[in-house]
């Protein structure tokens, strides 16, 4: 843990598994803010954000098209996509999107951490 | 009989008075009135015997009263009163008895005949009243051959027919009742009826006695009788009372159905149908083991997530208060992750679970609300517009909660896919009360289904989807028909709609 690092944001519909997450990351060291839809993390104000760790399967605006959407407003932090349901073409759609890496739910905290370090030292 | 004829003998008693009173006697009387002489002539013949006979009296007076008689008898007549006259020993005088008469045309009549005897100047004569017993005759086959119709439909009844006093004891018992019950009609008649209550139906018959004479008669009452074996038989029981001439209630009938054939039947085909129904909903659980899978891994990540991050800060060498309190709290969370996954899987296992029908009485806006939580595993980001109309009056109704939502589960899914492919996306899943029952309707904005499926949507094997086998629909209709209720299809205004219905009682 060295020194003040740019937060990570989270966007997931699922209340346990987005407070779980950050409350991971806190305790880890990292600053950690979390959104309970594509559209709240839309009308935020996400210029510090260090990475994103995104799910897919949400209602409203998906993981996938929120992706593309801020890729193409120019956001270039990197984006982890952490899915319940991986499947090979969504694999590729979200890969093509422009997606850094994908995590399946539940994952090892350990590959979570090293994830979001790397995502943040980029 | 003209009044000169009895003018004669008449004068002797000089009384015109009495004469004229003895002719109208004789003209008058319903019965026929015959007077011979000792050798069987006819003095006197009146006009009933007339009728009776079809022969005038001009036909008859001075002839022998053998010409009154069937063949056969004619000659015993000569016979009876040669003997009387010889010895005095009567047979029939002063007694009476039935014979039978011979009209003129031939045909014969039983009657019943009294003689008397008399004498006048001297001179003997008999006095016969002849009673018609024809109509009484005819009346008495009527009934006797009713009697044995009704005793040969009785004895020939598929069920068992039987007859009890007012105190219980056996008076009658017909074939059925002895094959069913497994006694004789010998050992039954005379014994009371609770020889074939089970233990613990002891006073039934005593209720049903009860009953009766409150005057409700008892149809059709499902019960258990005892067979001679020591095995019970299902019954279908129809009790009606006996009253005797007077109005008086003097026993019942009793007639009983062997329904334990229908009983098994109706086992053996609920049987099937739970055996249907359970593999409809491991279809459906296997159709939606993916969706599942995703709901048990939202909790079982949170839950891999909280342990982490606490078992992180209790690792802390310097562990403020504040990080404790976080970890208590991250550890709190976890446990109640675990209760969700728990919930869902013991959901799952009701739900898959091999098990008898059970039907309770149950608030069908909860099991409602259950199945469509269920349906909409999966679907969290399907951006359907979810509406839920309950009528918070409905009634409890008798019903195997798990079939019901499994016929719920299998509605919402199929309006989930069918609105896969439409921009506006609403389910709407409304209760009511109407036609004696309870009304359960779930409405999609898909696009509807073709005219020529509409007909045949509840027919096995029938589908729209490619890699549906079509059998949904056929078990979510055999669970509602054995509720006793109906489930129809209608294209609804914006997709289709189905309608289950259900009645207040049970089936």
């Amino acid at each position: 843990m060295t020194g003040p690092r740019a937060p990570v944001y989270i966007v997931d519909d699922d209340e346990a598994v987005r407070d779980s997450m950050r409350l991971l990351l806190e305790s880890s060291g990292f600053d950690a803010r979390d959104f309970a839809s594509a559209e709240l993390f839309l009308q935020s104000d996400t210029a510090d954000m260090g990475c994103l760790l995104l799910d897919l399967h949400m209602p409203g605006i998906s993981g996938l098209e929120l992706l593309r959407l801020i890729r193409g407003r120019g956001v270039r932090r990197p984006v982890i996509v952490v899915s319940g349901r991986r499947d090979p073409v969504q694999d590729a759609e979200v890969l093509a999107a422009g997606a850094s890496a994908l995590l399946s739910k539940p994952f090892d905290d350990l590959q979570l951490l090293d994830l979001v370090e790397q995502a943040l030292k980029t | 009989m003209q009044s000169e004829d009895i003018e004669a003998p008449l004068s002797d008693f000089g009384s015109r008075i009495q004469a004229g009173l003895l002719a109208a006697i004789l003209s008058t009387a319903v019965d026929g009135i015959v007077a011979i002489d000792p050798k069987g002539v006819v003095l006197l013949y009146n006009q009933a015997c007339e009728k009776l006979f079809g022969y005038r009296a001009g036909e008859v007076v001075g002839q022998n009263v053998k010409m009154l008689m069937p063949e056969t008898y004619r000659d015993q007549h000569d016979g009876y009163l040669a003997n009387y006259n010889r010895t005095g020993e009567r047979r029939i005088i002063g007694i009476g008895r039935e014979v039978v008469g011979r009209r003129k045309d031939g045909s014969t009549f039983p009657m019943y005949l009294s003689v008397g005897e008399g004498g006048l100047t001297g001179q003997r004569f008999f006095v016969a009243i002849i009673h018609d017993l024809s109509a009484l005759r005819w009346e008495t086959e009527q009934r006797e051959g009713a009697d044995r119709l009704l005793a040969q439909i009785v004895e020939s009844s598929e069920d068992a027919i039987s007859s009890v006093a007012l105190d219980g004891t056996i008076t009658s018992w017909n074939a059925a009742a002895e094959r069913i019950y497994g006694f004789s009609a010998s050992e039954a008649i005379g014994r009371h009826i609770s020889m074939i209550l089970p233990p613990d139906r002891l006073t039934e018959d005593d209720e049903i006695m009860a009953d009766l004479r409150a005057g409700r008669n008892i149809e059709h009452y499902e019960t258990v009788r005892r067979h001679k074996g020591g095995h019970d038989v299902l019954v279908s029981l129809s009790v009606a009372p006996i009253f005797d001439a007077s109005g008086a209630m003097i026993g019942a009938s009793k007639t009983a159905r062997d329904v334990t054939e229908r009983k098994r039947s109706e086992q053996r085909l609920l049987g099937m149908q739970n055996e249907l129904a359970h593999v409809g909903r491991l279809s459906a659980m296997g159709q939606m083991s993916a969706a599942i899978a995703h709901e048990l891994n939202q909790p079982l990540t949170a839950v891999a997530n909280y342990a982490k991050a606490a078992q992180r800060l209790l690792q802390n060498e310097r562990l403020e208060p504040r990080q404790l309190q976080s970890a208590r709290e991250a550890m709190e969370k976890a446990v109640a992750q675990t209760l969700r996954a728990g919930t869902i899987i013991r959901y799952l296992r009701d739900f898959v679970e091999k098990r008898e029908s059970r039907k309770c009485p149950e608030d069908l806006n909860q099991v409602t609300r259950e199945a469509v939580s269920l349906g909409m595993v999966g679907h969290s980001h399907s951006n359907v517009k979810l509406t839920l109309a309950l009528d918070p009056t409905l009634p409890k109704v008798p019903v195997d909660k798990v079939q019901i939502q499994q016929v719920l589960l299998n509605l919402v899914r199929n309006a989930m896919e069918a609105m896969a492919e439409v921009e506006t996306r609403e389910l709407t899943i409304s209760s009511g009360i109407g036609d004696g029952g309870v009304c359960i309707t779930v409405q999609d904005s898909g696009p509807g289904f073709a005219p020529h499926i509409a007909a045949r949507l509840f027919q096995p094997f029938v589908t729209t989807k490619p890699d549906g086998m079509g059998i949904g629909l056929k078990i979510c209709q055999s669970i509602i028909e054995s509720h006793g209720g109906t489930i129809a299809a209608r294209q609804g205004g914006t997709g289709a709609a189905f309608v289950i219905h259900l009645p207040l009682s049970s089936a």
